[in-house]
Order: structure tokens, then C-alpha cells, then sequence
């Protein structure tokens, strides 16, 4: 089979209609300032969540540090990352026991907590997940490497 | 800006409508003129209360118009994780991992 070559074309792929947004992939969408090619490579994707063809999963792990820099930022910043998870189609995991025990049986593979809370939120899901990180895309099975499709 | 309870309050009660049997309902004109709902959006129905139903216009959104939000200048987000996000998020997630090996 031939391999994608864009974000969207690779998610679709896999058949899921939804996938695992990492913190940073969103951080591009919002704040526009990151290397333009990673911007450029994840906005097919968040435009068809924006439309309702895909649903963007995004872990609790991934709220929170989303929040941090704005809520230091203050109201506007809050608000306008807000706007983010207003969106129909983009969907809060939470931190469950299955989750939080599934992902303590990956840290041996994803040694940091987070990477493994959110990978084991992409595997319970069965959805891949879409990161810009290397080792946390070699860890999990049927990730997505932002950097693979620049 | 009033709560929805206030508005009830201040306002005529509008006739009411009847629940078809498949769950139908229709909304009165003049409610979703004053909320810029018009035919074609998408609404989810969010029950508040025993009796009372919340009904919010979530269209669909232009992703052109979503893109160009977040590039405006003004967009209180830019810049905000620094130059490169993926060190950012690095710098948190490696906070956690020196917190278990201590």
C-alpha cells in the first residue's frame, strides 16, 4: 500500500475517524508562530476537525498544559484557547483508571508519565496518535510523526 | 450579560410547541432571530434542568476563517510557547520525570 504523504490522507488511512492530538500539534494550530512546516503540515487536519470530518481526541494531560502559558497570559489568552476546545468536533479524554493503568504499563517503552498517559489514550481509543515527538512516535504503534509528512 | 433564567423571567412566555413523536421541535421565529440561528446551522441540545433543554448553535466553522482568527496579530496566543513548542512541552514533561526519580 502506498503511504500517505500529508497528515490527513495518513489519518484516514488508518480508517479511524478521529485521532489523538499531542500538545504540540495543537500549540502550532493556535499560535501560528512555530516553523511554518509543521504549521503548515497540521492545519489540513484541524481544518477537518473544523468541519466535522475528523474528531480530535485530546487527553486531559494535554489540557492542562495547554492552559498553562495562557492562563499566565491572562482572560484573552484563556479565552481565545478556549475557542480551541469549543469546537464540536474536538473531544476531552479524560485520565480514567483504565487509562492511568495502561499507561503505567508503557512507561517502561514512553519513560515520561505524560507521553505514556496520552499514548495509552491513543491505544484504549484505537485511534493514532499525532505527535512531534520522536521517540514517543517509535514507542506507540501506529503513530503519527509530524515530522514524517514535512 | 443576563442569565437565561433572567431572560425568562423578563420576557413574554412564547406559545409553546408540541414534541412530535420522533423528538421534533420547532423553534419559534422570533427565538432564533434574537440567537442568529438560521436554517442550515448545527445545534446541540444540552439539557440544563428537569424540564429545560438548552439549545446552542455549533455549526460547522469555515477552517479559512478558524486559520485566519488564530493569525491575526492580535491573536493573544502568538508566541505565547516560545520558538519552538516542542521544547516547551519537553521542558514540562521532563519537570514530571525528575519529579519521579526524586
Amino acid at each position: 500500500m502506498e503511504r500517505a504523504t500529508d497528515l490527513l490522507a495518513a489519518v484516514e488511512a488508518t480508517g479511524a475517524h478521529a485521532f489523538v492530538a499531542d500538545t504540540a500539534p495543537i500549540i502550532y494550530r493556535v499560535e501560528r508562530t512555530a516553523r511554518r512546516v509543521l504549521v503548515t503540515a497540521c492545519d489540513p487536519l484541524f481544518d477537518a476537525v473544523a468541519t466535522g470530518r475528523l474528531s480530535c481526541v485530546v487527553s486531559a494531560i494535554s489540557v492542562a498544559e495547554l492552559f498553562i502559558r495562557p492562563a499566565a497570559a491572562g482572560p484573552a489568552a484563556v479565552a481565545t484557547m478556549e475557542t480551541f476546545f469549543q469546537e464540536p468536533a474536538v473531544e476531552i479524554a479524560a485520565v480514567d483508571y483504565e487509562t492511568a493503568r495502561a499507561a503505567a504499563g508503557l512507561v517502561a517503552e514512553v519513560p515520561r508519565l505524560a507521553d505514556a498517559v496520552i499514548a495509552s489514550t491513543s491505544l484504549r481509543l484505537g485511534v493514532p496518535i499525532v505527535t512531534g515527538d520522536r521517540q514517543l512516535a517509535r514507542a506507540v504503534p501506529g503513530a503519527l510523526l509530524i515530522g514524517d509528512f514535512v | 450579560m443576563p442569565s437565561w433564567q433572567d431572560k425568562l423571567k423578563e420576557q413574554p412566555r412564547p406559545r409553546p410547541t408540541r414534541v412530535s413523536r420522533n423528538g421534533q421541535i420547532v423553534l419559534a421565529a422570533r427565538a432564533r432571530r434574537e440567537c442568529g440561528i438560521e436554517p442550515g446551522d448545527l445545534v446541540v441540545s444540552v439539557p440544563v434542568a428537569p424540564g429545560v433543554l438548552l439549545v446552542e448553535k455549533v455549526g460547522a466553522r469555515d477552517p479559512a476563517s478558524i486559520r485566519e482568527q488564530y493569525e491575526r496579530e492580535d491573536n493573544p496566543l502568538r508566541g505565547l510557547w516560545g520558538p519552538d513548542p516542542d521544547a516547551w512541552v519537553d521542558e514540562i514533561r521532563n519537570q514530571w520525570s525528575e519529579r519521579q526519580t526524586s
